[in-house]
């Protein structure tokens, strides 16, 4: 299951419909959360804006969602990714896969992680306490991870 | 004709959102030839190697063909999750 949405998502409730499915001895998640200081400048977040590319992301992430649930072999997977105005601590996205192993559940998360991190066209947009904004950088290591998973 | 959409921080720099071009280009590199014939602010943008070009909602690169009635977006690197 895929979501690109602006509401919040409950975390427990996302693991028990995924939870329903047969064959699963493991389940691994990821939780993206606004961060509550810029991590180059350390200036405090007042709030943060998610910019998306409609109808790109949805193709985008299908994409990566397809792909780790054929290597991976999963039993099922969900990514949700919010949009829109967000607080610090925030949850921005989710990703839960479910697997027969731990190997492939875990491996699954990060794989899917990383790809949407290069691939999926979201945008940040950062306003500090004193003002000022500015648009998150990509970081370099955010390719070198991904890369990993091609 | 082609649609172009812009996100992003080169949305607010360039002050656009979208546009319609009645031109047809073969290519990205034409594309971005024309655009950067706008003047210095677009020169700046379409020259930095880490702005991106998507066409049909598909990442692309800066040497790719444009097919009839393409949507291209051009944005700067992504950074979502």
């Amino acid at each position: 299951m895929i979501k690109i949405q602006q509401q919040d998502f409950n975390v427990q409730e996302e693991i028990d419909k995924i939870n329903t499915h047969k064959d699963i001895g493991a389940i691994s998640l990821f939780i993206g959360l606004v961060r509550d200081f810029n991590t180059t400048s350390n200036a405090p977040v007042q709030s943060l804006y998610l910019e998306h590319y409609p109808k790109m992301t949805e193709k985008s992430l299908q994409t990566i969602y397809h792909q780790a649930i054929k290597k991976w072999q999963l039993q099922a997977c969900s990514v949700i990714h919010r949009i829109g105005n967000l607080k610090p601590r925030d949850n921005i996205v989710l990703i839960v896969c479910a697997a027969p192993q731990r190997v492939a559940a875990i491996g699954a998360c990060e794989s899917i992680i990383h790809s949407l991190k290069v691939k999926v066209p979201f945008w940040k947009k950062e306003f500090y306490t004193d003002g000022s904004t500015s648009w998150v950088e990509q970081r370099s290591e955010d390719k070198t991870l991904a890369n990993k998973y091609r | 004709m082609i649609t172009l959409l812009y996100f992003a921080k080169i949305k607010e720099e360039l002050g656009i959102a979208s546009e319609t071009l009645g031109e047809n280009f073969d290519n990205t590199l034409e594309l971005k030839r024309y655009l950067c014939s706008r003047g210095k602010k677009w020169q700046t943008i379409l020259m930095n190697p880490s702005t991106q070009i998507a066409i049909n909602q598909q990442l692309s690169s800066w040497q790719d063909s444009i097919p009839q009635d393409a949507e291209i977006a051009i944005f700067p690197p992504i950074t979502g999750g």
